[in-house]
């Protein structure tokens, strides 16, 4: 169990620092990890594939960026929802990309939601704020053994 | 020699030697039947002999004036017999001749012996010499003439005879000839004829199962070495012809794949243009964002030792970003709208731009303005790309009446020529004609920015979509009333509300 936990998967050191400097002054206490690629994230989430899962996260929630090295976004998502283990793993789409393409396919993949990250310093903190708030507290989730 | 040649000397051939076979056969029997004649002659001259000859005999014993008259008669019937012979053949002539000598010193002696011994009753010869030599010339002219008649039957069946062996010798060589001809038709002329047929069968058999280089050759000079001739004449013609239309194919299936190659290549420029677009929404709008991000980051944590300078230039930072964050979400909609496929199916425009009022409306709460909707304006169009134009029309008609005490806003059709033109019309500050044609083109302004905000996209956004759909757009704005923007979605596109 890692309730409240709250993994961040953005290769932009400046959307993680923007990001995480909103949820600070927004006083979100959650605990959060960032994963700066789309293997990153995997290893959080699969855990050690070769022992069957061993040291693997399961975050209340994902922000899942879908521009990434080495992984994307989208593969990522893919990866998820095919294994058993994580298949259920809410997660959020959160992208500069309002490409319909995208928006498609990330919601074929499962995607929970899918929310574009505006320009506008005010509109994204609101975005992000809202978003805390929103899958931390409000949002009721899957019960897990 | 042409076979038209060959075949008309063997029958004038095999039709004169049957000729020649009746002439003769005509002939013979002609000449049969003048022997036959002569035979006769020689037969009815023979027994007038033999009557005379016993009368003769019959004077010298049993003398009377009867038998004189009797003897008479007989050789008046024999000067009849030869004065009725016609002289036919030399040999007949001569014979002839000879005959009538005798037969007129017959009747000369005979005379004699008659004026020597008047008296019928007395017997012949007489006592005397003379009338005994008489007597006996007489017969003796009477054996002379017999003589001769045998010679005429002789004559007569020796001219049968030879008749009958020409006609053998004559009909024989006719039907040789007839023999010959036919054989010749029949086991030298036909097989030369049916023989190249039958070869320019297969010939033929074999090109049109499409073997075009197989040649047809004959050295004959007659017809059917024509026909060869004509034939390979007409194999060499297919022949270039099937060659340039697989050259015309070959290059056809060129110009195809040039196609293909060409689309293919269209379509790579085009995924690359959408990998770029891609690119502008996500790389160009992550900086951005982090620059006005932490401008607003360092108001916040630090704005207490800034003075009102610096406040202004963020401001101004922060202003840019929006501004470019702005045009590069318009760039995209562009882009996206040349690209996007065409989904047209009825759609409400009047119920758009209502909707679209409703929103502007509360976004700018105080401001007043009028607005007036035409009903039921139903065109077959994209819903998405049309909700575009009335977007920007309705946005722009709401930017540039922002000056105005009352400001008007009006959505309407008229019907022009079985065309319906809708339009959008305000009573803003409307634009500068002389300019007109600048205003559909991309990034082209007709205001300051200080004025009207805007990215110069708008319009160009609003033109791609209607001539997209096949309509038209332009627009009016005479001085000082405002401006209209008019459109039409092409044939068809428009349907009655």
């Amino acid at each position: 169990m890692d309730a409240g936990l709250l993994l961040l998967v953005e290769d932009s050191a400046d959307d993680e620092a923007l990001i995480l400097r909103t949820l600070r002054k927004n006083n979100f206490l959650n605990e959060v990890i960032v994963a700066r690629d789309g293997v990153e994230a995997l290893s959080y989430l699969l855990g050690d594939e070769a022992n069957g899962g061993d040291g693997r996260i399961a975050p209340t929630i994902v922000l899942l960026d879908l521009k990434l090295p080495k992984i994307d976004g989208l593969e990522v998502l893919e990866r998820i929802r095919a294994d058993p283990l994580t298949r259920l793993q809410p997660v959020v789409v959160l992208t500069s990309s309002d490409e319909e393409a995208d928006v498609v396919r990330s919601y074929e993949l499962g995607a929970n939601s899918y929310v574009r990250k505006p320009v506008d310093f005010g509109e994204f903190s609101k975005a992000v704020t809202q978003l805390g708030l929103y899958w931390m507290l409000l949002n009721k989730t899957m019960p897990r053994s | 020699m042409t076979v038209k040649t060959k075949f008309r000397v063997s029958a004038g051939l095999a039709i004169l030697s049957s000729g020649l076979i009746l002439a003769i056969v005509v002939w013979s029997f002609l000449s049969l039947r003048d022997s036959e004649r002569q035979r006769d002659f020689a037969a009815s001259l023979n027994s007038e002999l033999i009557s005379l000859h016993l009368l003769t005999t019959e004077l010298a014993f049993h003398p009377s004036a009867r038998v004189r008259q009797q003897w008479r008669i007989q050789y008046a019937m024999l000067s009849e017999t030869l004065s009725e012979t016609d002289d036919g053949a030399r040999r007949l002539r001569v014979l002839m001749t000879e005959l009538n000598r005798r037969h007129e010193s017959l009747g000369r002696l005979y005379d004699r012996l008659i004026e020597e011994t008047p008296d019928p009753e007395s017997r012949l010869p007489g006592e005397d010499e003379t009338t005994r030599l008489v007597y006996a010339s007489i017969l003796a002219q009477l054996a002379a003439m017999h003589s001769l008649s045998r010679q005429v039957l002789r004559a007569s069946e020796v001219a049968a005879a030879t008749v009958l062996n020409q006609v053998w010798y004559a009909v024989s060589l006719g039907i040789l000839v007839v023999i010959a001809c036919n054989a010749y038709v029949f086991f030298q002329f036909m097989p030369k004829l049916v023989e190249p047929i039958l070869r320019l069968r297969d010939a033929i058999e074999t090109i049109g199962q499409g073997d075009l280089h197989f040649q047809v050759w004959s050295e004959r000079r007659d017809e059917i070495g024509d026909v060869f001739r004509e034939v390979e004449r007409m194999r060499r013609s297919l022949l270039s012809s099937t060659l340039e239309l697989k050259e015309l194919n070959a290059n056809l299936s060129e110009a195809k794949a040039r196609l293909e190659r060409r689309g293919v290549q269209l379509e790579a420029v085009n995924r690359e243009l959408e990998a770029f677009a891609y690119s502008v929404s996500h790389d160009l709008r992550a900086p951005l964002r982090g620059i006005d991000g932490f401008s607003e980051a360092l108001v916040e944590d630090y704005g207490d030792r800034f003075d009102g300078n610096a406040r202004d230039y963020i401001s101004r930072i922060r202003a840019g970003c929006k501004r470019m964050g702005q045009l590069i979400d318009d760039l995209l909609t562009l882009s996206r709208v040349t690209r996007a496929t065409l989904k047209p199916i009825e759609v409400d425009l009047s119920a758009l731009v209502e909707t679209m009022v409703s929103k502007l409306r509360e976004q700018e709460p105080r401001r007043r303005i009028e607005t007036e909707i035409a009903p039921g304006l139903v065109v077959d169009g994209d819903p998405g790309l049309l909700q575009i134009v009335v977007e920007n029309l309705l946005e722009n008609a709401w930017k540039f009446t922002s000056l105005e005490e009352q400001a008007r806003v009006e959505f309407g059709a008229t019907e022009t020529n079985e065309e319906r033109v809708l339009y959008v019309r305000d009573n803003g500050v409307g634009v500068d004609m002389r300019f007109a044609d600048k205003l559909f083109k991309p990034f082209q302004r007709l205001h300051r920015d200080s004025d009207f905000p805007g990215t110069g996209i708008g319009l160009a956004t609003v033109a791609r979509v209607i001539h997209r759909h096949g309509g038209r757009v332009w627009a009016r704005s005479p001085e000082g009333e405002g401006m209209t923007v008019y459109f039409t979605l092409g044939r068809g596109a428009t349907t009655g509300g």
